[in-house]
């Protein structure tokens, strides 16, 4: 057991942290494609469910969130959400602060109520100033509801 | 164990984006398969949305993260975890990959190949014991793609898999794209594995688009079958009893019109062979 266990050691840490594979002599040829495709996995399920900041960003967010996750391995169960609210905190940004609640009422700390100083609750990535406050609730059988307390209409 | 299991027909894997579209036309779906993943640790809707795919739908359940393949062992309460989600789907079989997916202490996050060698078969069939004692249950197990080889291997991929399921009992989820990117990438013919496998252990198949990916092909879950794959499915549904068959789209949703043809044409395949009724 263990050669084996030492070779899926080895291979798990230099396939999730690019410093590892950085000073490692030699890993398994394909390995770097193999490290590629699991961040590029990992970018674009976080890109679905961060949408209008990767769209208020532009492409550099695509780098900042390669270079971010290079070094972080993801952790289950749902593991891109948990990625997509580690991530929007690293943005300072409301807009990635309301999206990541979103995600974050979903995953179970409901309800949950925040206030934004911008108008995130507009679709598009375009913001005006104003303050927003909503709420993340459980409706009966479980449906999640986001209801906006401010502005009133 | 692999016996008596019911023929099921052509199905999809059940995605989220699907769902309206699959329950307007479930009389075009003849079984779906769940991810066991997305309902761990779930919020209450996303219980409910899995008590009404229960309750209209024959299910079958397939994990991504038990690591049959670790050397260390399996994670004792994330097997505790899909026994009970199983246990509340009561499928006719689940399923699991030839792969590892964490080992000390990390987790991958993707499914990472094992070297063929007798000593991952060794931890493969220790693992598998394992699970099968918590979950009493048909096991199926499948091939992944691998674009690397980690170690020397000491046999094909699959000599691995006959052996495998000589020693353990497992039955097979032949993924008919892995199968066909395998071929490409490693150079071998899709004949050749299937002369090699016990195909009368193959009990249900995966088939989806394989994506061209700089000079290869990636399973990308994202593309409409291509015919090198649709050649390969009949290949396998000439040669091996499959119960069921399901298409696993999983992006780039097209017209829901464009899966059930897909839906259909393997129906058709499998129906040419007796594999189920069409």
């Amino acid at each position: 057991m263990g050669d084996l266990a030492e070779l899926q050691r080895n291979a798990a840490r230099l396939a999730t942290n690019a410093d590892a594979r950085a000073v490692a002599e030699a890993g398994p040829e394909g390995l770097d494609r193999f490290a590629a495709a699991l961040i590029q996995k990992r970018l674009k399920a976080v890109r679905e469910l961060l949408p209008r900041s990767f769209a208020l960003f532009g492409g550099e967010l695509d780098q900042r969130f390669r270079d971010w996750a290079a070094a972080r391995p993801s952790r289950s169960p749902h593991r891109h959400r948990r990625d997509a609210v580690r991530f929007a905190q690293t943005l300072h940004h409301d807009l990635a602060h309301y999206e990541a609640a979103g995600v974050e009422a979903w995953l179970g700390g409901v309800p949950k109520l925040e206030l934004f100083r911008l108008r995130v609750d507009r679709p598009g990535a375009d913001l005006e100033r104003g303050a927003t406050l909503i709420l993340w609730l459980r409706l009966p059988r479980g449906r999640l509801r986001r209801v906006r307390l401010w502005p009133l209409t | 164990m692999m016996d008596g299991l019911p023929a099921l027909g052509v199905g999809l894997g059940f995605r989220p984006p699907l769902k309206a579209a699959i329950f307007r036309r479930r009389d075009q779906i003849d079984f779906l398969e769940i991810t066991l993943d997305h309902y761990l640790e779930a919020p209450p809707e996303k219980m409910h949305e899995l008590d009404l795919l229960i309750e209209h739908f024959p299910l079958v359940a397939h994990g991504l993260d038990l690591s049959l393949g670790s050397a260390e062992g399996l994670d004792q309460r994330y097997l505790d975890q899909i026994a009970a989600l199983i246990e509340k789907m009561d499928p006719p079989w689940w399923s699991e990959h030839v792969a590892f997916t964490r080992a000390g202490g990390v987790e991958i996050g993707h499914l990472a190949p094992l070297p063929f060698t007798e000593e991952a078969l060794d931890a493969l069939c220790r693992n598998i014991e394992t699970a099968q004692r918590t979950i009493p249950r048909p096991l199926i197990v499948e091939n992944i793609t691998y674009p690397l080889a980690l170690g020397a291997a000491e046999m094909s991929e699959a000599a691995f898999l006959a052996k495998l399921g000589e020693r353990s009992g497992c039955g097979l989820l032949l993924d008919a794209t892995n199968l066909f990117i395998n071929s490409e990438r490693w150079g071998y013919d899709p004949a050749e594995f299937l002369a090699t496998i016990p195909c009368e252990g193959v009990v249900q198949l995966h088939f989806v688009g394989a994506e061209r990916s700089g000079d290869g092909w990636a399973d990308s879950h994202r593309r409409p079958v291509n015919e090198e794959v649709w050649q390969v499915l009949e290949r396998v549904l000439a040669s091996c009893p499959a119960k069921g068959a399901i298409l696993e789209r999983d992006a780039d949703f097209p017209q829901f019109d464009d899966l059930l043809g897909e839906l259909q044409r393997a129906r058709e395949i499998g129906g040419r062979y007796g594999r189920w009724e069409t």
